[in-house]
């Protein structure tokens, strides 16, 4: 049995879970603290956007985790149609309200920073309208979850709607490369290297790894949450089928 | 950071609205967690057993 399989019984994962949940918790706090302390005390305004700059800090790594939990939703669901195992998916239905609400908030705060830099809240160019297409690709995944009552056959469907909906990610990163867009081309994540100066870079990118670590404790108590869940509809039909 | 400078009202609001939704979600999966843990600590007590299939993991 491989390590992967090891961990993937639910059994060990929540053992696991225990463990590492508390310090998980303790990691996520000290790096909001020292990514709000950097980004709103350290790094200077902006030449041109002033203080408005500063929105980057919540609105960036709001768009990353929202494409990073797509991803993870993704590669779960691929791992739960391969190998067919319930761990899978009961970690890409647990990622997804998550995923949700930071693609919300990189639409929301964008839209606050877009106001005063661009004089409008939202233009539906290559950039914004994938990102919207994203934000509706995590609630038809939600919603299939909530309409269809046995797990099996939702997280079947589930899982092509996270498997096809991928696309929609490469899209999102490049699209400012690929059409005319207001929003500014990739200055973090290029092959020539940040194009920002460190007092600006440092901030945002441990506000980058606040995010990431937010994701995983947020996921790991609604994974936990799932696999209870699933525990008591097994409980509930075997007392069902009992009474019959 | 200068509370006076321009267009401060939406680097505000930008933080508010990230904090309430970050915190109304973690809320939101806490309740649940707590809702669940709760149901099978009842179903427990009540010494009910879940229903298994063959060759179905744990879960």
């Amino acid at each position: 049995m491989s390590s992967i399989e090891r961990f993937a019984n639910p059994t060990r994962f929540m053992r696991l879970q225990t463990t590492v949940q508390p310090w998980v918790w303790i990691i996520t706090f000290a790096l909001f603290g020292v990514g709000l302390f950097l980004g709103l005390t350290r790094a200077p305004a902006d030449y041109q956007q002033g203080e408005t700059v500063r929105i980057m800090y919540v609105h960036v790594p709001a768009a990353w985790s929202a494409l990073m939990v797509y991803t993870v939703m993704a590669v779960a669901s691929i791992i739960g149609i391969v190998f067919r195992h319930p761990l899978a998916d009961i970690a890409a239905k647990a990622a997804a309200p998550i995923g949700a609400a930071f693609c919300f908030l990189a639409l929301a705060t964008g839209s606050l920073w877009g106001k005063p830099m661009w004089g409008t809240w939202w233009v539906w160019d290559a950039r914004l309208t994938s990102m919207f297409v994203l934000l509706l690709l995590y609630l038809g995944y939600m919603a299939i979850w909530q309409a269809i009552d046995d797990p099996r056959r939702a997280s079947r469907i589930a899982a092509i709607v996270a498997i096809v909906g991928f696309i929609n990610v490469p899209i999102v990163k490049f699209s400012v490369d690929w059409w005319y867009s207001l929003h500014q081309p990739a200055s973090v994540f290029r092959t020539d290297g940040p194009t920002i100066h460190p007092s600006i870079l440092t901030p945002l990118l441990v506000m980058g790894l606040a995010y990431s670590f937010l994701f995983l404790a947020l996921h790991l108590v609604a994974i936990r949450s799932e696999i209870g869940a699933r525990r008591i509809r097994q409980t509930e039909l075997a007392r069902t089928g009992a009474l019959q | 950071m200068d509370f006076s400078a321009p267009h401060m009202g939406f680097v505000i609001s930008s933080y508010a609205i990230t904090f309430f939704v970050l915190g109304a979600l973690a809320l939101w999966i806490f309740a649940r967690a707590r809702s669940v843990t709760r149901r099978l600590k009842q179903l427990d007590d009540e010494g009910a057993r879940r229903r298994r299939t063959s060759g179905q993991t744990e879960t």
